[in-house]
């Protein structure tokens, strides 16, 4: 067998996409996440849900490498992600993170360029699918990113996660700053995007109802684990246990 | 009124170089998290390795040429050295950087003799032209052009390269320049190299109007601690704004009421600052958008 089919035959044993294995983080003594494990395939959007301080941002920055490991495994197409987030980045992981991260001082141009992390050539960035997707955007491009209202940042931030096509994308506070329709276009075009580009997008939200509208799947958070969201009655239990 | 144009034209030149060791330190603070003062050393430092090439019999450009190269070099060996591998809070670097800045004073004692302070041959020219009464010295001059050609440089590297569009990034929020695949220690290790650079463009420019010698560079450290603040502690163009000001300030408060007052009229000007406008002239408040 050559290396790379046994690589390849790895990656299919092991699930391509990201696959979280018992993931435990804690912050001074406490269990925020407790074993906690997901998968996301290429082209498939995933949902997840929990309350306020269930460990979802937690969850993404662990995945990220922003919050220390300490103990299960993330690993992308098969392959453990390194410690550090730069090298995650690297790797094909691109993260929304809580309160967007927009450069307010540089245009929005500049902003979605830092999005192409690793050097790629440029028909192979997703400019073109985006533009299409969010023509905002491109009307807003020589602007200071931070005159823009919190929704238009919002697209600028998801445009600037997408633009480099990575392997999978992590989006933190999804609804934050969007109106409802406003929303529903974005969540749709990422399902879309992703699943014409074989990108795996999982969405982090306090609105379940609304992630399990758009989502593949959605798993729900509590108590440093997660289990599949089944019917509406699963959100009681979630929130109010 | 004639002396008063002259002195604010001298003053707008030293300010200018007061500017570039602000920016310096502001530059490192954004991108690196600590604001170093030792790079006022660091450049008296490698200011003696120039002399003593030039001493050596060496030509003063020459000498100037290969002590760049060293700067760079010692840069990029004091981040990799003594900034990097500890790790530790901001306190512990902070340190640090006080250390390596008594290291270095103490260093040049001991390695350049105890004959200080020297005289440095002037890298640029003597005497100067008369405008309308006004004195213009080239040496000001040049040092104005001089400092405008590192500003456009350094304003073209942020606009048009990707390494300068990552310093922007990295300086306003590291932790989501990480998230786009930033290596911070990479962009550190290069902001220490230019830094190491400016640091000796500053002491050959000073050198020859102050004497050489291994406290040289701390009244100007001072105005430029004071510009910065001024500036703003995180505007890089304030920087220049504020050595501009302290620069033309202190050179008319020396002309006019005696030297004795210059140190002590930049802190007051400082504070002034600092008391109507808490974050300097261009820094802003941190604000955070829903």
């Amino acid at each position: 067998m050559t290396a790379v089919s046994e690589e390849k035959a790895r990656q299919e044993q092991a699930g391509a996409g990201l696959s979280i294995e018992d993931l435990h983080v804690r912050f001074s003594g406490a269990r925020v996440l407790d074993g906690l494990s997901l998968a996301v395939a290429p082209g498939e959007i995933v949902g997840l849900a929990g309350r306020n301080g269930a460990g979802k941002t937690t969850t993404l920055r662990a995945i990220s490498g922003l919050a220390t490991r300490n103990r299960g495994v993330v690993r992308l197409d098969g392959t453990p992600l390194p410690a550090r987030p730069e090298a995650v980045a690297r790797a094909g992981v691109a993260h929304v993170p809580e309160g967007r991260g927009i450069f307010a001082d540089l245009t929005v141009e500049e902003n979605i360029r830092l999005g192409i992390v690793r050097k790629v050539p440029a028909e192979q960035t997703l400019r073109g699918a985006l533009e299409e997707a969010f023509p905002a955007v491109v009307r807003l491009r020589d602007q200071k990113a931070g005159r823009l209202s919190g929704g238009e940042q919002q697209m600028v931030a998801l445009f600037r996660g997408l633009i480099g096509s990575p392997r999978v994308l992590l989006v933190d506070e999804m609804s934050l700053g969007l109106s409802p329709r406003a929303l529903r276009t974005a969540i749709e075009a990422l399902a879309a995007l992703g699943r014409a580009h074989g990108i795996g997008v999982l969405v982090v939200d306090q609105n379940s109802r609304m992630l399990h509208e758009h989502c593949d799947r959605v798993y729900l958070l509590g108590d440093g684990r997660v289990r599949l969201w089944e019917d509406a009655s699963d959100i009681a239990s979630a929130y109010f246990e | 009124m004639g002396l008063a144009l002259s002195v604010i034209v001298s003053g707008i030149a030293f300010g200018l170089l007061i500017g570039m060791l602000a920016f310096i330190l502001v530059f490192l603070y954004k991108t690196t998290g600590v604001a170093n003062f030792a790079v006022g050393n660091i450049g008296m430092f490698e200011t003696f390795i120039v002399y003593e090439l030039w001493k050596d019999g060496m030509g003063l450009w020459p000498a100037a040429g290969i002590g760049l190269v060293c700067s760079a070099v010692f840069g990029v060996l004091v981040y990799q050295v003594v900034l990097r591998p500890f790790g530790g809070g901001q306190a512990n670097t902070l340190v640090r950087t006080v250390a390596l800045f008594l290291l270095l004073a103490a260093m040049a004692d001991v390695f350049f003799g105890r004959d200080q302070p020297y005289h440095f041959p002037s890298v640029l020219p003597g005497g100067g032209t008369k405008v309308g009464g006004v004195l213009l010295r080239w040496s000001d001059l040049i040092t104005v052009g001089i400092v405008l050609v590192i500003v456009t440089g350094f304003v073209a590297m942020f606009r048009y390269t990707r390494t300068g569009l990552q310093f922007l990034a990295v300086a306003q929020r590291p932790e989501t320049a990480r998230l786009l695949g930033v290596r911070a220690q990479r962009l550190s290790t290069i902001a220490y190299m230019l830094a190491g650079c400016l640091a000796l463009l500053i002491g050959l420019l000073l050198a020859p109007k102050q004497l050489l010698f291994s406290q040289m560079m701390n009244p100007i450290l001072l105005f430029a601690f004071a510009a910065a603040v001024v500036g703003g502690f995180t505007s890089l163009a304030g920087t220049f704004v504020g050595g501009i000001i302290i620069g033309v300030a202190t050179d008319l408060v020396s002309t006019y009421w005696g030297s004795d007052l210059t140190l002590a009229s930049a802190l007051a000007i400082m504070l002034l600052t600092l008391a109507v406008r808490p974050n300097g002239l261009f820094g802003t408040a941190q604000v955070r958008r829903l």
